[in-house]
C-alpha cells in the first residue's frame, strides 16, 4: 500500500478547509427574506436604530401582511431624547411626548420607487422616563417584495432633515 | 522528488503572496491619510439640498397665494387698515421663509458632516479638510481632492444605502 507524502496530505487538508469555508460563506450570504433586518444612522447627535420585520408569510397568505418597523430614537451622547428635543424646539416636554405619541406618525413614510405610503399602524412606547431613548412601532401595507423599500423619517421637530433607511 | 501538484501549489501561493504584498505597498504609497473637499461643491451637489429646496419653494408659493388672495380682497373692499396689516403679514412671511431657509441649511450641513465623518472612518483618513475659499485651506495637491468621491458617497448614504 502506497503512503501519501506529507505535502500531499497538507494540500488535501487545505482543499477541505477551503471547501468548508466556501460552504460557510455561501450559507451566510443567503438571507432569509422574513428575518429581521437592522439599520442605524447617526445625524446631528441623533441615532436612529431601525429594525425591519418584513410581512410574515403565514399572515400574508391571508392577505393581511404588514411591513413592520421598530424605530428607536436616541441621543448619541446618552442624554434623554425628550429633554433634548424640548430644548432644541422650544416645546415643553409634554408637548414633545404628545408629538411622539400622536404626530410623528404623519412624518414617517415608506417609499418604493415613486410610491409613497403613509403608516397604517403606529404605536409609541411610553417608557415613563426610565430610558434615555424612545421607541415607536410603525406598520405599512405590504410592499412589492422584488423591489427595495426605503423608510423615510421627515420630522421638523427632529431637525436633521429627511432621514432615509433602505432595506 | 517534488511532484507537479505541489509545484503548482507553491507557484499559486507565491503569486497570491506577491499580489497581496504589492497591493499593500501600493495602497500605502498612494493612499494619503489626509484629504480635502470643496464645501460649496458638496453642498450644491447634495441630493438632500434639492429636496429641502423644493419644500421651501412650496412654502413660498403657499405664502404668495395667501398674500395675493388677501390683497385682492382688501383692494376690492378699499380697506386701508387691512392693506397696512397685509404689508405686515408680508414682512412676517419673508421673515419666516428666511428662518426656514436657515434651518434647512443647518439640517443639510448636519447630514453632510455626519456622512463625511463616516466616509473618513471607512477609508482610514486621519483628517478631511473642508475648503470654503475663506483661506482656512490655502493649498493642497489636487490628488488629495476627494470631493467627487465624497459627494457620491454622501448621496448614497442620504438615499439610505448602508
Amino acid at each position: 500500500m502506497k503512503v501519501k507524502s506529507n505535502s500531499n496530505q497538507s494540500i488535501d487538508i487545505l482543499c477541505i478547509l477551503i471547501a468548508m469555508l466556501l460552504l460557510l460563506l455561501t450559507g451566510c450570504s443567503e438571507q432569509n427574506e422574513n428575518e429581521v433586518q437592522s439599520v442605524n444612522k447617526e445625524i446631528g447627535g441623533l441615532r436612529f436604530l431601525v429594525e425591519y420585520q418584513p410581512s410574515a408569510n403565514k399572515v400574508e397568505e391571508e392577505g393581511n401582511g404588514i411591513e413592520y418597523f421598530k424605530i428607536r430614537l436616541e441621543k448619541t451622547n446618552d442624554l434623554d431624547i425628550v429633554r433634548h428635543l424640548s430644548e432644541t424646539s422650544g416645546l415643553t416636554q409634554e408637548e414633545v411626548l404628545y408629538y411622539l405619541s400622536y404626530r410623528l406618525k404623519d412624518d414617517i413614510f415608506l417609499e418604493q420607487g415613486e410610491e409613497k405610503k403613509e403608516s397604517v399602524l403606529y404605536h409609541f412606547e411610553r417608557s415613563y422616563d426610565l430610558t434615555k431613548g424612545r421607541v415607536v412601532n410603525v406598520g405599512f401595507e405590504p410592499a412589492d417584495k422584488d423591489k427595495k423599500i426605503t423608510l423615510l423619517i421627515d420630522s421638523e421637530l427632529l431637525n436633521v432633515g429627511p432621514v432615509k433607511l433602505k432595506f | 522528488m517534488m511532484n507537479s501538484k505541489f509545484l503548482i501549489w507553491i507557484v499559486i501561493n507565491s503569486v497570491i503572496g506577491v499580489c497581496v504584498i504589492a497591493y499593500l505597498v501600493i495602497r500605502n504609497i498612494e493612499k494619503p491619510d489626509q484629504a480635502f473637499v470643496i464645501n460649496q461643491e458638496l453642498f450644491a451637489g447634495f441630493n438632500g439640498r434639492s429636496e429641502l429646496n423644493q419644500k421651501l419653494e412650496y412654502v413660498k408659493e403657499r405664502h404668495k397665494q395667501v398674500l395675493d388672495s388677501l390683497f385682492v380682497q382688501m383692494k376690492n373692499e378699499k380697506d386701508e387698515e387691512g392693506l397696512k396689516s397685509l404689508s405686515e403679514k408680508s414682512r412676517k412671511f419673508i421673515s419666516d421663509e428666511q428662518e426656514l431657509s436657515e434651518r434647512y441649511t443647518q439640517q443639510i450641513w448636519k447630514q453632510i458632516n455626519a456622512y463625511v465623518n463616516d466616509y473618513g472612518k471607512e477609508n482610514d483618513y486621519e483628517m478631511i479638510f473642508g475648503a470654503n475659499g475663506s483661506g482656512s485651506l490655502m493649498y493642497a495637491r489636487e490628488a488629495v481632492n476627494v470631493t467627487d468621491e465624497v459627494l457620491e458617497y454622501i448621496n448614497k448614504r442620504y438615499e439610505g444605502e448602508k
